[in-house]
């Protein structure tokens, strides 16, 4: 798979954008980006074809379904070698953290299908949207995973260190940093100071799902 | 290998039944609360049906018990009976290590909204829904992605999505990863 620049989004930033109403700023967010937005089959699963059944949600999943008919979001379908990379990873991933006992299973192959795809495009520049934390923590800090892990659930976790290089390669932003970006293009007007602004956007974004801190919130608005 | 056939899983499993029993019986929502708690440590990491299913079970009953206005309700003492009913089964053959109608016990609990009519079965129901919801929000805390313990839980990424926003569990200081300046940096890079 080919593309000049990708982002490969994760079921979680979508949603985090859709209960706020910003899944707008995705078209233009594009045109400014000059790449693809990709999400993958399993994605798609989860937030359209699963969530269109849902009364609660049917109306975010047609929005989204109508950003992936009018070609903002391309699904990346899912071939053979796409499964088995996901299935490799997926492998790694749940063989990072034993606690003596049992591997712990972290991430479902949703998540895992989005690094797949990452490994799979040949871009010049390229990241995983992700919004929930496990992940995220996994390809940047899986150092502080395995503390969390060990605090949380009161045993001792050996960790397979050699595994934590395999995940450090993968570029992870989240709808917050994306959503910061559209305001900073004028993507996204609102009647306040620039700092009011952004501090409204991000905790929007927090209070649906997105996992940013209120500390990185205050540092970003001065950004 | 389902966590019930190791002998101090069981011992745990019906420790947590006994003392639901016993709380049922006094109204005690604390020692229902902390019952559920216990579970979801075991949960996380054995992603075992059992474990996850009292999880839920034991905290829906620890908010249908501090309810008050439930119990005016003229099928309420319908209901509680049943459930006592099921967990005294439930008890019973976890002793007799009769794994499989244990598990069919656990559904009754839950089934015995659905044989109840009116307006507290919509009540109880919800709860049961509300449950599943928090104990995701517990296993997702305690390290486990959001899509895994969505598929554990049987419940939707939507609804989870919506219930973390309200919780902390990004501001503990293990979660930040990277400063935010350079990760706007780097989102600015990419729209370079």
């Amino acid at each position: 798979m080919k593309a000049k620049k990708a982002l490969i989004f994760d079921s979680g930033s979508i949603i985090t954008l859709a209960l706020n109403d910003l899944l707008y700023i995705l078209e233009p967010l594009k045109k400014a980006f000059g790449g693809e937005f990709y999400i993958t089959e399993s994605v798609k699963m989860e937030i359209v074809d699963r969530s269109i059944k849902s009364r609660k949600f049917m109306l975010e999943a047609l929005m989204i379904k109508s950003l992936i008919n009018k070609g903002i979001l391309t699904v990346a379908h899912s071939t053979n070698t796409m499964r088995k990379e996901t299935k490799r990873i997926l492998d790694i991933a749940n063989h990072t953290f034993n606690t003596e006992e049992e591997w712990i299973r972290l991430i479902h192959e949703g998540e895992t299908s989005c690094l797949a795809l990452f490994n799979m495009v040949d871009a010049e520049k390229k990241a995983i949207v992700v919004d929930e934390r496990t992940l995220r923590m996994l390809c940047e800090a899986p150092q502080n995973l395995k503390k969390l892990l060990e605090k949380k659930l009161d045993k001792k976790i050996k960790p397979r260190e050699e595994n934590y290089n395999f995940f450090k390669n993968f570029k992870v932003i989240r709808s917050s940093e994306l959503a910061f970006i559209a305001y900073k293009k004028k993507i996204i007007s609102l009647p306040a100071k620039s700092q009011d602004a952004i501090r409204a956007i991000l905790y929007a974004t927090k209070y649906k799902g997105c996992a940013i801190s209120n500390h990185e919130i205050e540092i970003a608005k001065k950004l | 290998m389902s966590i019930l056939e190791k002998e101090d899983e069981r011992q745990n499993i019906l420790g947590i039944l006994r003392n639901t029993r016993k709380a049922l019986k006094t109204n005690d929502t604390l020692l229902l609360k902390e019952m559920s708690n216990r579970t979801v440590h075991g949960a996380s990491i054995s992603k075992d049906p059992a474990s996850i299913s009292i999880a839920v079970t034991v905290y829906a009953l620890s908010k249908i018990i501090g309810r008050r206005d439930y119990t005016e309700h003229k099928e309420w003492s319908s209901f509680l009976s049943k459930v006592k009913r099921s967990i005294n089964k439930a008890i019973d053959h976890l002793e007799k290590k009769d794994i499989k109608f244990f598990h069919e016990d656990m559904k009754d609990i839950r089934k015995s909204a659905n044989e109840i009519a009116g307006r507290l079965k919509i009540y109880i129901k919800d709860v049961f829904r509300f449950a599943q919801i928090n104990k995701a929000s517990r296993i997702y805390e305690h390290g486990i992605s959001r899509a895994e313990t969505v598929r554990l839980l049987g419940i939707t990424e939507w609804e989870l999505a919506e219930y973390v926003g309200k919780t902390g569990i990004p501001d503990v200081s293990l979660s930040l990863t990277m400063p935010i300046k350079e990760r706007i940096n780097f989102t600015k890079r990419l729209f370079e």
